[in-house]
C-alpha cells in the first residue's frame, strides 16, 4: 500500500534527523569553549577533586564516542542528566516551561493561520487591486520587521500606554488570564509568520483562480463562496507544506519573545541556562524544540499526502506516459 | 423553447477590444456551428454570454434571451438566472475543467440549493450520460477522458439549461471518443429540444452536426449562412482558406524516392509503467528517407514508442539498431509548442544551443530561420512573442540543427489551428526532399498521417494492430480498430 510506504519512510526520515541532532546536541558540551568538566561544575567554586569527580561522574575521560552512546543510551531512557543549577533532573523541572511555549505556538499558529488564509485568498481573488497591494505591503513589512522589535513595540502602545494588556509574565495559569498574558507575545509573534502565510496563500491561490473547474463552476452558477473553498483545497498543497515551515520558526522566534515579554518558557530557559552554562538543560531543551519542529513537518507532509485524493488512492494510475 | 439575441455586442479585456460588435440571433431548437481560428473570439463570445469573462473583462450591448433584457455587463445577481440555467456551457478540456480533489457526484450537485442537491438523482443522471452510477464516488483522476467529459455533460444537465454551448467539446478526445461525445450531445439536444451551439475548429463536426454556421476572425462575425451553403460555396476569403485547409490532402503518397537501405530497426520491444503495458512486443522499421507514421489513440503507446527511440525512455527488452555507417541521430519536435521551447531564452540562443551542440558554427542561425521561414529579427525575440505556428517552427529549426537522420514528430501539428496545421505540414514536406532525413511521424490523426506518411503503423494497447504502405492502409485495411479509426476520420466535408 502507497499510504503505509510513504508514512513509514517520512517517519524513518524524522527517526533519522532526530539520530543526527542528537549528536549535534550531545557535541555542544565539547564545542564550547573550555574543559568540559569546569562547564560542568558551573558556577560552583572549582577546585581539583570537584573536578575528578565530574570527570568521573560524567565519564569525560572515555573516548568521545562512547560518551556520546552512553548519554544517547542514558537519554532513550528519558534520563538527560540534571541541571547544574538547580540539582533536578531536566525531564522533571521542563514541564511548566513546556506548557507555556507550547500554548504560545499554538496561539499564535491559531492567529496566523485565520489572519493569513483570510488576506491570503482576498488579495488572490482580487488581485491587482489596492486591497491587494495593502496586503503586500502588510506582509512585506511583517516578513521584515524583526519579531522582538514588534513585540516591542506592541508593549509599548498596548501594556504601557493603553494599558490593555500586561507588561510581563504568565499570569495565574487561568484560562482567560493565560489568553490575556499570552495576546502581546503571540501577536508579535503571529506578526512574521502570518506573513509569510499571506504570501504563500497569495500566491498558491493565484494559481487556481484561472483554472478551468472555477470557470466551469462559475458558468454553472456555483456559489463563489464554494469556488473559493474549492480552489483553497486545490491549493493546500504548499500552504500546508508552508505551516511546518511556519512551526519551526514559531519554535526558534519564541527565544526572543519569551525574552521580551518576561515569558518562563522553553525559550527563556534555554537563553538563562545557556548563560548559566547549565549544559544538561541546554541539550535537554534543545532536544526538545528539534524534537518537536522535525515531528510538525512529518505530520504537516503526511497531511500533505492525504489532502490529495490522487497520492491517498493505493491504484496509481500511470497515465503520464502518454498524452 | 428558447432563442437568443444579441446586438452589438462589444468585449472589451483590460482596454483591448476583443469583439468588435457582434450581432447574433439563435433561432429555437437549432444546432448553430461557430468557426475560427484560436484568438478570433468565438469563446470569449460565449462566456460573454454567461458574464464568465476573465477578470479586466467588460461586455456592453444588447442582449436578450427569450425576449428578456439579460443587462450588460451586469452583476452576480442578474447573471444568477443565466449562468447554468439559461445556457449550459460544456467545457473543452475533460482533464482541467473538473475539480482535482472533489468526487464527481458531489460536482455535478455544487450548483444546487442545499434541499434540492440531497434529493437530487445522481444515478440518473450519470446513466443519461451512459456513465454507472459509482462514478459519483470517484475522483475525475479514476476516470478516462471520455469518462470525464460525460461527467462534465451530467454536471452542465442537472441545471436542465434552456440552451446547450458546446465549446470544442471533442477536440481534447480521441477520435472514436469524439465521435460518442459528439452523438450524446446532439442525442440531447434532439430529445429535449434544447437549441445547440458547437464551437469548433474541426470541419468534419461542423458539416456532420449544425445547421447554420457563424465564421468568427479577429472578433468580427465574417460569414454565416446554412452550413451545407457556406461549405459549398464560402463567400468570404478567410472561410476559403479555412476550408481549404481543413480538406484532407489528396497528393499522391511515397513522393520521396524509396529507399531500400534500412536507417533503424526496433525488435521486440517491451515497456512496463506499473502494471500497464505501453509497449507490447513492438518491431518497426524505418528505411532511409522514409516518412513513417504511428497512428492510435491516447494510452496506444505510440509516444512511449517515440520517447524509446530517442532514448528519453528505457525499453524493458528489445532493441534498437541504427544503419551502421550512419551516426544514430534523432531528434524530436514535441507537441506542444507552448511548453516546448525556454521560455527565458531568445529564439537566436535556442537555435545556438542546438548548433553549438551539433559543433555547427552560430552564424548558422540565419540558415535555420530561413529554412523554417521565419525572419532574421526573430532571433532576438522570445517564445512569447511569437505565435504557436511560428514556435512550431523554431522547434523545427531546433531539431534540424544537427542535420539529423531520423526527426520524430510527435503529434507536432495536433495542437495548431487547421490553416497553421496546413502550412506546417506544408513546411515538412517541403523540408524533407531538401534535407533528406527520414521521419516518424506519432499521430491520432488519419488525414494529416495520409498527407505526410509513406507507411503506416496503427497501435493499440501497445501493440502494432496492423502496419503497411501508407496507400494500403489508407484504401484497404485489415484490422477492425483500423476500419473504425478511418470511419471516424473520414467523413468528407
Amino acid at each position: 500500500m502507497a499510504a503505509a510506504k510513504f508514512i513509514a519512510k517520512r517517519l524513518a526520515e524524522f527517526v533519522v534527523s532526530i539520530a543526527v541532532l542528537s549528536f549535534v546536541v550531545f557535541s555542544l558540551l565539547f564545542l564550547s569553549p573550555g574543559d568540559p568538566a569546569r562547564v560542568l561544575v558551573g558556577t560552583k567554586s572549582v577546585n581539583p577533586d570537584l573536578l575528578a569527580s565530574i570527570r568521573a561522574e560524567y565519564h569525560l575521560d572515555d573516548p568521545f564516542f562512547s560518551q556520546y552512546f552512553r548519554w544517547l543510551g542514558n537519554a532513550l531512557h528519558g534520563d538527560f542528566g540534571q541541571s547544574i543549577k538547580t540539582e533536578v533532573p531536566v525531564t522533571e523541572m521542563i514541564g511548566p516551561y513546556l506548557k507555556i511555549t507550547v500554548e504560545l505556538v499554538l496561539f499564535s499558529l491559531i492567529l496566523a493561520l485565520i489572519i493569513g488564509l483570510l488576506l491570503g485568498v482576498i488579495a488572490a481573488k482580487r488581485r491587482g487591486t489596492k486591497l491587494d497591494g495593502a496586503i503586500n505591503a502588510f506582509a512585506l513589512l511583517g516578513t521584515s520587521a524583526p519579531s522582538f522589535a514588534v513585540g516591542l513595540l506592541l508593549l509599548y502602545v498596548f501594556a504601557y500606554l493603553l494599558g490593555w494588556f500586561p507588561i510581563y509574565g504568565s499570569g495565574d495559569g487561568g484560562f482567560l488570564d493565560t489568553i490575556n498574558h499570552l495576546t502581546l507575545p503571540a501577536i508579535s509573534l503571529t506578526f512574521v509568520v502570518c506573513a509569510m502565510l499571506i504570501q504563500i496563500t497569495r500566491s498558491s491561490m493565484l494559481g487556481q483562480i484561472d483554472k478551468d473547474y472555477a470557470i466551469f463552476m462559475q458558468a454553472r452558477g456555483v456559489k463563489p463562496l464554494r469556488i473559493t473553498t474549492a480552489q483553497l483545497r486545490n491549493a493546500s498543497g504548499p500552504i500546508l507544506t508552508s505551516i511546518g515551515l511556519l512551526l519551526a520558526n514559531l519554535f526558534g522566534a519564541t527565544i526572543l519573545i519569551e525574552t521580551t515579554f518576561a515569558l518562563p518558557g522553553l525559550g527563556n530557559l534555554l537563553a538563562s541556562s545557556v548563560t548559566m552554562k547549565d549544559v544538561p538543560v541546554v541539550q535537554f531543551v534543545t532536544m526538545v524544540l528539534a524534537v518537536m519542529i522535525c515531528l510538525s513537518s512529518a505530520v504537516v507532509d503526511i497531511a500533505v499526502y492525504f489532502a490529495d485524493p490522487q497520492s491517498r488512492s493505493f491504484k496509481r494510475l500511470k497515465l503520464g506516459a502518454e498524452s | 423553447m428558447s432563442s437568443i439575441n444579441v446586438s452589438n455586442l462589444v468585449v472589451k479585456i483590460n482596454d483591448l477590444e476583443i469583439l468588435h460588435g457582434v450581432d447574433f440571433f439563435m433561432p429555437e431548437n437549432t444546432v448553430i456551428g461557430i468557426v475560427g481560428e484560436s484568438g478570433s473570439g468565438k469563446t470569449t463570445f460565449v462566456r460573454s454570454l454567461m458574464g464568465i469573462l476573465p477578470a479586466g473583462g467588460a461586455a456592453a450591448g444588447e442582449y436578450e434571451i427569450d425576449g428578456e433584457n439579460v443587462p450588460l455587463p451586469g452583476d452576480e445577481k442578474s447573471w444568477g438566472n443565466v449562468r447554468g440555467k439559461k445556457l449550459g456551457l460544456i467545457m473543452q478540456d475533460p482533464f482541467t475543467a473538473l475539480d482535482p480533489r472533489t468526487k464527481c457526484g458531489k460536482q455535478i450537485t455544487a450548483p444546487l440549493p442545499k434541499g434540492e442537491a440531497d434529493t437530487f438523482d445522481i444515478s440518473a443522471a450519470l446513466s443519461e450520460v451512459g456513465l454507472s452510477p459509482d462514478v459519483a464516488n470517484k475522483y475525475p483522476f479514476e476516470l478516462s477522458g471520455g469518462m470525464r467529459q460525460r461527467v462534465v455533460i451530467a454536471a452542465v444537465l442537472a441545471l436542465n439549461p434552456e440552451i446547450l454551448v458546446a465549446d470544442e467539446a471533442t477536440s481534447a478526445l480521441d477520435v472514436i471518443i469524439q465521435e460518442e461525445i459528439l452523438d450524446l450531445i446532439v442525442n440531447i439536444h434532439e430529445k429535449k429540444n434544447t437549441p445547440l451551439i458547437i464551437i469548433t475548429h474541426d470541419l468534419r463536426i461542423l458539416s456532420s452536426r449544425t445547421k447554420t454556421v457563424l465564421v468568427f476572425k479577429d472578433g468580427e462575425i465574417v460569414e454565416r449562412g446554412l452550413t451545407a451553403e457556406v461549405i459549398s460555396d464560402p463567400q468570404n476569403p478567410y472561410t476559403k482558406e479555412l476550408l481549404e485547409a481543413g480538406k484532407p490532402g489528396l497528393r499522391d503518397v511515397r513522393l520521396t524516392f524509396p529507399n531500400s537501405k534500412e536507417l533503424m530497426k526496433a525488435e521486440h520491444l517491451n515497456k512496463h509503467f506499473g502494471a500497464q503495458q505501453a509497449l507490447d512486443d513492438v518491431n518497426i522499421d524505418i528505411f532511409f528517407d522514409e516518412s513513417v507514421a504511428v497512428v492510435g489513440e491516447s494510452g496506444s503507446g505510440k509516444t512511449t514508442l517515440a520517447r524509446t527511440i530517442i532514448g528519453l525512455e528505457q525499453a524493458d527488452s528489445g532493441t534498437i539498431t541504427f544503419a551502421k555507417d550512419c551516426p544514430s541521430s534523432v531528434q524530436i519536435v514535441f507537441q506542444d509548442p507552448y511548453s516546448s521551447l525556454n521560455p527565458a531564452m531568445k529564439i537566436g540562443s535556442i537555435l545556438k544551443e542546438a548548433l553549438r551542440t551539433a559543433g555547427r558554427p552560430e552564424s548558422d542561425v540565419a540558415e535555420l530561420l530561413e529554412m523554417v521561414e521565419i525572419p532574421f529579427d526573430f532571433a532576438s525575440r522570445r517564445p512569447a512573442q511569437l505565435s504557436g505556428g511560428q514556435r512550431q517552427r523554431i522547434a523545427i529549426a531546433r531539431a534540424l540543427a544537427t542535420k539529423p537522420n531520423l526527426l520524430i514528430c510527435d503529434e507536432s501539428v495536433s495542437a495548431l489551428d487547421v490553416i497553421i496545421q496546413r502550412k506546417i505540414i506544408d513546411l515538412l514536406i517541403c523540408l524533407r526532399e531538401k534535407e533528406k532525413f527520414s521521419m516518424l511521424f506519432i499521430s491520432h490523426d488519419m488525414n494529416v498521417v495520409r498527407e505526410l506518411a509513406d507507411r503506416v503503423y496503427v497501435m493499440k494497447d501497445g501493440k502494432v494492430v496492423e502496419g503497411g504502405d501508407a496507400n494500403d492502409v489508407w484504401n484497404n485495411p485489415q484490422n477492425e480498430y483500423t476500419v473504425r479509426l478511418l470511419n471516424a476520420r473520414l467523413t468528407e466535408i
